[in-house]
Formats: C-alpha cells, structure tokens, sequence
C-alpha cells in the first residue's frame, strides 16, 4: 500500500535528522565545556579591572579623561554579536529583539544610530527586515583575536575621542549560567557607564568598605586609567565575544537536544502507526481469505 | 391477488413461497400480512432474488419482530411506490410514502415507483456554473455546480451534518424552488432537530417557511437496513419528480449516503453473495451507480445534491466512500486534525476540490487565487516536520514568510455559521465569492501579514480582520 511506503520514507528522513541533530548536540557540548572553562578564567581577571576603574572613578578629585567625557553629536553605534552558525533556537530571534528596542529609541529620540555586526546568521534576518547596517565584520572567529580586537575597538575609541560618537555599545547574549541566558546591551562608552555597568553586576560587587583614600597610587591617577581604558576597553569586547559563543553554544545544545527528542517522539509515532497500518493489512487480507474460503465450504 | 406464504427468516431477509407460474418481479413490493402480536399487521418487503421453484428471497423494509413462518404474502405488482407533487411539500415521509410527523396523511395524489431507469444520455444537461454557498473556503476552493453532485466526507464527529445543515440554511433560504431532504442512517434527534429548525427559518423575506418548500424521507438508524438501503431511493423519487415538471432547480440534501453503502452490506450476505474487498457487498459500486446516476441535471430541471459521506476510521481508500468519490462534482473533506486546531468547518483545503475550479467555469482570477492559496498551504504542510523536529525559527526567511500568511489563510478558512449562533454567540456570516476572493489575495499579497493570527479567526472578510485585530490591540 502507498500508505505504508510513505511512512517508512517519512520515518527514514526524520531519524537522518535525528541523527544530525544528536551528533550538533554532542558537538556544542564539547564546545560549550571548553568556553566555559575560558570564561571562567577570563571572568576573575576582568573583575579585577572593573575594580581597579571603579577605584579610580570613585576618587575625590575627578579624574579627566576624553573617554570620560560625553559628548552630544547625536550619533551612536551598537555592536550587535549574532550567532555563527545555525540551528541554535530562538538566539537570533532573542537578539533581534532586544536590537529593535534600541532602533526603537533611537527613533523616537531622533538618534542616529548606525549598527555593526560581524558575519552571521543575523545578518540574513536583518536585511529581510530592511534593517542597515554601517559594517559587516568578515573573517572573525567565534571568538576574536586580540589583534582583531584592537582593530575593532580602535576605530570606535578614535571616533569617540573625536567626539564624533556619543556611545558605543554592544548588543549579545549575556551568560548567566547553563540554564539562563539573555540578550543584553553593555555599554562601552562612555567609559564610566561601563565600569558602573561592570561593578552593578552581581559577580562584580566592589568591596563597599574599600575607598579611593585607602590606597597609594603609582603612577599617578591619570596615568593609570590611560591604560587601564583601553585594557578595560578590550577586555570587555573580548569577553562579549566569549559570552555570546558561550551562550550561543548553550542555545545551540537546548535547541538540538529538544530537537532530538522531537525527532524520537516522531519517529515512535511513525513507527506505531507503520505498524499498525501492517497489521490492518495483514487482518483484511486474512478477512478476504477466510471469507473467500467460508463461502466457497 | 398472487398470494405466497413465508417459508423462512434469517434476520431481515426472508423467504416466500410463490405458484410457480405466478411469481412476482424483481423489485416488486411484497406485502406481509397477519397478526404480529405487536399491534402491527405489515409488513413490507422488497423482491431481490428468484430462487427458483417459485421462492423469491425478500428483504424486509421494516422490523421484522412478530414475524412468523406461515403467514402470507401478497405481491403488489410493482415496485413499492411514494406518493410526489405538491402535497408533499411541508411534510415528513417514512420510505414507504407515509407521514410520519402525526399531521395525518396526506391528499391522495400521484404516486411513484421508487425504482426506474435514470434519465437518457441525451437528456442530460451540459450547462455548467458555480453555485454560491457563502462559506469562503467552499466558494474558493471546492466551488459547488448549480445542477451537480457534491460530497462531504468526513469521519465520526467532524461537523458533516452540521455542515449540511449550514448548506440548507444558506441556500434553501434563498432558493426558488423546491427541496427534498433524506435522512439516511443517522440520528433521529438530528432529524427532529432539522423539522423544527425549518419551521422556524423562513424563505428570504416571504411569509413561507423553508419547510413549506420541503419534503423530508427520513429512516434513520433505529430502522432496519432494508429501509436503510431503500430511503435514499424514496426521496431521490420525489426529487425527480419535481426536476421533470419543471419548477426550477430541486435541492437534494442526503445524510448520509455511507449508510446506504453499510445498509446494502448489512443484507448482502443474508442474501448469500461473498463478501468482497473490507467485508463490503460485491455490488458496491453497481448499488452506488444506480442511485447517483439518478441524480442528474435534465434538459427539464436539475438537480442539485449534497451527500454528506462518512469516513469509516478516516480512511479514504475505504470502499464505500472511494466508490462514491468518482460520482460527485465536488468533494469537501472535513478533517479531524482541524477541528483539533478549533477550525469549523474543518474542511481540509489540500484535499477538497471541485471539477469546476477551472479558469474557463470560475474566472482566472479566482483560479489564480485558489492556485496560490493551495501553494502557500501545501508547502506549510511540506514544512511541518521540520518544523515539528527543529522549530520555527531554523526555517529560511521566505519560509517564514509562507508559514506566517499559510497559518493565517487556515484560519481565515473558518467562519461563524447560521445554524451554529446558539453554540457559538458568533453571527453567521456570509461572505459573497468576489469579497472571498478579493480577501484571499490581499492575505497572499501579504496585506494581512501584520494583523494577528487569532484576528482571523470567525471572521467574514479581510476587513473583519482588521476590525478584530484593533479590538484585540485595545483589549
């Protein structure tokens, strides 16, 4: 019967995905354990010199720093990290999401507010939506080189200190732990909305009891946040890469397990209704049969 | 009188014993006579075989409780006959001709015998045209033909009868001549149901009641299959009757024309024939062909029919409603997988069709549309699995696209009926094929793209839509 034929063909094309999305699985596990591991490493370092800029920030005298200043040109730019690859649920989704409440504002503000991306699965979803964007980032890894870094952070830092950029912010899927993630804006610049941003953090909490007065400082205050900026600066857009590899190799092990349990689920109904679609056939031929051999008796 | 006497009884077939010189006809109707210790003293039969020596085997058209061996039979000469005409109109008939709604029994007038030959090839008619019914997704997608056959299939509790009796709101209400109503089969509570409603329900704005200009045959399932098998019949008589003397279009509402099929398969094997293909009669198909070529358009009058048809297990390949398949004009499938989504009617677009969706009957534009509207819901269909297995956002852009305005035209596809107001709340809606068509391709165009799903749903046209789709922003 056609029926039959149709479910075994059906049955074989969802178990070859099964066995895809099971093998997608494992794979984003592996990746998953080795980010994390990572991420751990870079989160105590990173900490640290949120606390160090929150010291400094915190001093008596106001420290002046053309990274500290605002500015009002009307002009912001935002960093949107998609996912690299596919099949990872509703990631981009989520991020898109959170992107449009930034276009939103900016819109209502009368804002001008140009978006960067590096290559992705998002950047399909942003043209189908009419949305431009000022660059396309090609040939980044999941995670970033230094050098790559430097090359992206530079250009923002130059154009901020030349007051053509009012802020500089980074739209990603913030890590919070394997059961938890969730689209965030962090902002790079100004620079003391980052360290305020930075130390509020839950994992980053300044010792309260700790002041500026406590320490001896050398060099001097200024010369230290010099460097520190562009060593917080880096550091944070490094680790916005590594979250959202994190995060999105979570997504991408949520996503394919379920897939995988949607895949069996399929295939055991499949298989049952194969099965009993047998059995009528073999029950009304033996009817035919029997009743065939009944009449003629 | 050629007298016989009742030799044996198996069930609701039995046996008489005629003179041999004088035994009755094929389809003669036979007439049990005596004392059944029920109150009753009749029984009718039907002639089916000759069994030679004078015996006939008979299939009773009643209940054949009180029977005995031993009591006579008298052969009417002829097959059993209804009475037809005007003064069946307003009343309700058992298939022997009598009324059964207590109003007592109707002027004596012309009689017809159920069985005849169908009309001539040369008589038939060649016209063909569309035949509003209102209901959006019918009207585009399966259009009904003024004059043709159409068939509702669909398994137990999908909404078939429900369904007719929408068609028969919509268009006896509207509709200038006369229509006959056999209830084949079904539950008598449906019948009863359907007699009160047309004494309610009046013809457009006139002073008449639908039921003024109709005539119902019912012998619903409490009757035995002899007068399952024969009911069908009984009214297609009375059908034919009004197409011959020109008053117009007849409507003929069956429901449910699968139990004639089981009816037939209840007495095949008591009159000793092997049972063919799943247990059905090895006549199938010649029973089905005798009644559904007598459902023809002639140059005189047409008739226009709606069978319901059930589906045994949901099973289309089922013999009964595959031999009935190849009669029809149009088919409505009702499908229970939509009335699980809450969809009524649950008509399944992909597998409804109509010969008449043709660009030289219905128009291009309205081809064009239902072209495009199949396309949309057929590659969602192609789409669930993976949908099923990876979810909806792994799906491509354009896929998206096609699922989004695919989820809104099945829903659009439902719509509140007339004879529904009191289950629903819901006003029933009647939406004319140009509106239908004019809404199905701003959807495919994309113009309903931004209203939410749950907007289209009950709903008449795409400015329904919107109209819902502000009042669920503003909730």
């Amino acid at each position: 019967m056609i029926g039959i034929r149709q479910i075994l063909q059906r049955r074989k094309a969802v178990s070859n995905i099964c066995r895809l999305t099971r093998t997608m699985q494992i794979v984003s596990t592996a990746a998953f354990k080795s980010y994390h591991k990572k991420w751990l490493a870079v989160a105590d370092y990173h900490h640290a010199l949120a606390q160090a800029g929150y010291l400094l920030l915190t001093s008596e005298t106001p420290l002046e720093h053309p990274l500290l200043k605002s500015n009002s040109s009307g002009r912001s730019a935002l960093l949107v990290i998609g996912s690299k690859g596919g099949l990872c649920g509703s990631y981009n989704t989520a991020i898109f999401e959170h992107l449009g409440k930034h276009i939103e504002i900016a819109k209502s503000a009368g804002h001008d507010l140009s978006i960067y991306a590096p290559q992705g699965r998002l950047i399909g979803l942003l043209h189908a939506r009419g949305i431009e964007l000022a660059k396309i980032y090609s040939g980044l890894g999941e995670v970033p080189s230094d050098s790559q870094v430097h090359d992206i952070t530079a250009d923002f830092v130059d154009r901020y200190t030349a007051g053509q950029l009012d802020s500089f912010s980074i739209v990603y899927m913030s890590f919070f732990s394997p059961g938890h993630q969730q689209a965030q804006t962090m902002t790079i610049m100004p620079l003391h909305e980052l360290i305020d941003h930075l130390t509020t953090r839950a994992r980053a909490i300044w010792p309260w009891d700790l002041a500026f007065e406590d320490f001896l400082m050398s060099p001097s205050p200024e010369e230290i946040i010099e460097s520190l900026a562009t060593m917080i600066i880096h550091t944070t857009v490094k680790a916005c890469f590594l979250e959202a590899a994190l995060s999105e190799h979570v997504a991408r092990m949520v996503a394919m397990r379920n897939a995988t349990k949607n895949a069996e689920d399929m295939i055991r109904d499949l298989t049952a209704g194969y099965n009993r679609a047998r059995q009528t056939n073999i029950t009304s031929e033996l009817l035919d049969i029997i009743s065939g051999i009944g009449v003629l008796r | 009188m050629n007298k016989g006497r009742l030799i044996q009884i198996m069930g609701s077939v039995f046996d008489v014993k005629f003179s041999p010189t004088s035994v009755p006809a094929v389809y003669n109707a036979v007439e049990v006579k005596g004392d059944f210790g029920t109150g009753k003293t009749s029984l009718w039969g039907e002639v089916q075989q000759h069994l030679g020596d004078g015996k006939v085997r008979v299939i009773a058209l009643g209940s054949t409780f009180g029977l005995r061996r031993g009591m006579d039979a008298i052969d009417t000469g002829s097959p059993l006959t209804v009475p037809v005409g005007k003064q069946t109109l307003g009343r309700v008939f058992n298939l022997l001709g009598e009324t059964i709604d207590e109003q007592g029994p109707i002027e004596a007038g012309e009689r017809k015998p159920i069985h005849h030959q169908p009309p001539r090839l040369v008589d038939l008619s060649a016209k063909t045209e569309m035949f509003e019914t209102g209901i959006k997704v019918i009207d585009l997608l399966c259009p009904f033909v003024r004059g043709g056959k159409m068939g509702l299939f669909g398994g137990a509790g999908v909404g078939k009868t429900v369904v007719i009796q929408e068609l028969i709101a919509r268009i006896a209400t509207k509709h200038g001549g006369y229509s006959v109503f056999a209830g084949v089969g079904e539950r008598t509570r449906e019948g009863n149901d359907l007699w009160l409603e047309m004494q309610r329900t009046h013809i457009g704005t006139s002073e008449d009641t639908v039921l003024d200009h109709t005539c119902l045959v019912f012998g619903q399932m409490n009757e035995p299959p002899g007068a399952r098998l024969r009911v069908a019949l009984a009214a297609m008589t009375q059908a034919e009757y009004f197409c011959e003397a020109g008053i117009g279009d007849t409507l003929l509402f069956i429901d449910n024309i699968f139990r004639f099929s089981q009816a037939g398969s209840e007495v095949s094997a008591l009159l000793g024939r092997i049972p063919s293909a799943v247990g059905y009669q090895p006549t199938l198909s010649t029973e089905m062909g005798e009644l559904q070529e007598r459902i023809a358009s002639t140059k005189a009058g047409s008739i226009t029919s709606v069978q319901a048809i059930y589906v045994p297990a949901d099973d289309l390949t089922d013999p009964a409603p595959a031999t009935t398949f190849s009669h029809l004009d149009a088919f409505v499938v009702l499908k229970r997988s939509i009335t699980q989504k809450g969809i009524y009617p649950a008509v399944d677009p992909l597998e409804s069709t109509s010969r008449i969706l043709d660009p030289n009957v219905v128009g291009q534009e309205h081809y064009n549309v239902a072209q495009k509207v199949l396309e949309y819901l057929q590659q969602y269909n192609n789409l669930q699995d993976i949908i099923a297995i990876l979810g909806i956002d792994e799906l491509s852009r354009e896929d998206q696209v096609v699922v989004a305005r695919a989820r809104r035209l099945e829903r659009f596809f439902s719509q509140p009926f007339l004879v529904t107001v009191q289950f629903t709340g819901l006003e029933g809606k009647y939406v004319s094929v140009a509106d239908t068509i004019e809404s199905c391709k701003q959807v495919c165009e994309g113009k309903g793209d931004n209203f939410p799903e749950e907007a289209f749903m009950y709903v008449g046209t795409l400015d329904d839509v919107a109209r819902k789709a502000a009042a669920l922003a503003s909730r």
